[in-house]
């Protein structure tokens, strides 16, 4: 049987990995269109928001995703591909019991905790996603995008602590 | 005779789609021309939903920051996710009756609590709020996963 957790927590990668917001207030008028969502940027500073798949800046309503920002956006490109190959990881393990999906699921875990490092230490000192926000600002600056991925984590390690070992 | 076999339980799916309705949407669609609103509650033309406030100018008010302001309605937005995802892991046929049974529980209790809070501010300042559809579902949830929770000793009985 599938870990739940598990494929609860690849769900949860894909909209982080792909989604800028999730919306909420969804209604059908001339289409889908919903009042309101709740958004997915890791950080934000002034007009400039960062996202697992990009950078937007809503001052010239733009958005770039990491590798049409050339050279800039190489370290965004690999954390976003960490992100993806983790997901597809956690549905793989979800799906396969004992050793090999625990294995998987516990790898998937590291990238996981490398990701959220990689974007803490990079907002708050080295700036390469594009932008940085200093200790004082902190709780201003940070997006719900990293709540969620403190989320991911911890019911990930659920998922390698409730995986059913029997094949 | 051959087993009759069954894959999931219909009733916590019910009430768990439910729930994801209440979470995510405003209003559900029944004809090109007419829609049912989900608020839980409407005072003066201003619309209170599980997921945030809808001024009479169509101005909403939702989660696009997390800010003391708006803590209260975010986590109970979070509560109610919660409760929906009970709902869907208490479809799982094939699990432990006892952990499924608990996890029904939990979210009907957590359903409770939520139907406590608007119950409280409904009746604190009555006659200012009109009751919505909202309201009558987050009881038609409760009665759903409690029911369900309550089924599951027959199914392992047959």
């Amino acid at each position: 049987m599938a870990n739940k957790i598990g494929i609860l927590n690849g769900i949860l990668l894909i909209i982080l990995n792909f989604f800028a917001v999730i919306p909420v207030g969804i209604y059908f008028a001339v289409g889908i269109t919903s009042f309101t969502g709740i958004p997915l940027a890791f950080a934000h500073n002034g007009s400039i928001a960062v996202y697992a798949w990009g950078v937007v800046d809503i001052a010239l309503s733009s958005g770039n995703w990491w590798l049409t920002l050339g050279v800039a956006g190489i370290s965004g490109f690999i954390l976003e591909l960490l992100l993806i190959v983790g997901c597809i990881l956690t549905f793989i393990g979800s799906w396969i019991q004992g050793v090999g999906g625990r294995k998987l699921l516990g790898i998937s875990l590291i990238m996981e905790i490398v990701c959220f490092l990689f974007i803490t230490v990079d907002i708050l000192a080295i700036g390469t996603l594009g932008i940085t926000i200093s200790f004082s600002q902190i709780f201003i600056g940070i997006g719900i995008g990293i709540y969620l991925l403190v989320i991911i984590i911890l019911l990930q390690v659920i998922a390698v602590r409730i995986h059913n070992m029997v094949t | 005779m051959t087993e009759k076999r069954r894959y999931f339980r219909i009733l916590p799916l019910i009430g768990g789609l439910l729930g994801l309705l209440f979470t995510f949407m405003a209003s559900i669609p029944l004809s090109s021309s007419y829609s049912l609103p989900l608020f839980v509650m409407e005072s003066e033309g201003t619309l209170f939903y599980v997921w945030g406030i809808v001024d009479t100018n169509g101005i909403w008010h939702g989660f696009d920051q997390i800010c003391l302001d708006n803590i209260v309605p975010f986590i109970l937005w979070v509560l109610f996710l919660f409760i929906s995802i009970c709902g869907i892991f208490g479809t799982s046929y094939n699990s432990n009756p006892a952990t499924i049974k608990k996890i029904l529980l939990i979210g009907g209790f957590s359903a409770i609590s939520i139907f406590v809070y608007f119950s409280i501010i409904f009746f604190l300042n009555f006659g200012l709020f009109i009751l919505g559809f909202g309201y009558y579902g987050i009881f038609l949830i409760i009665a759903i996963y409690f029911l369900s929770a309550m089924l599951i000793t027959d199914y392992k009985n047959e």
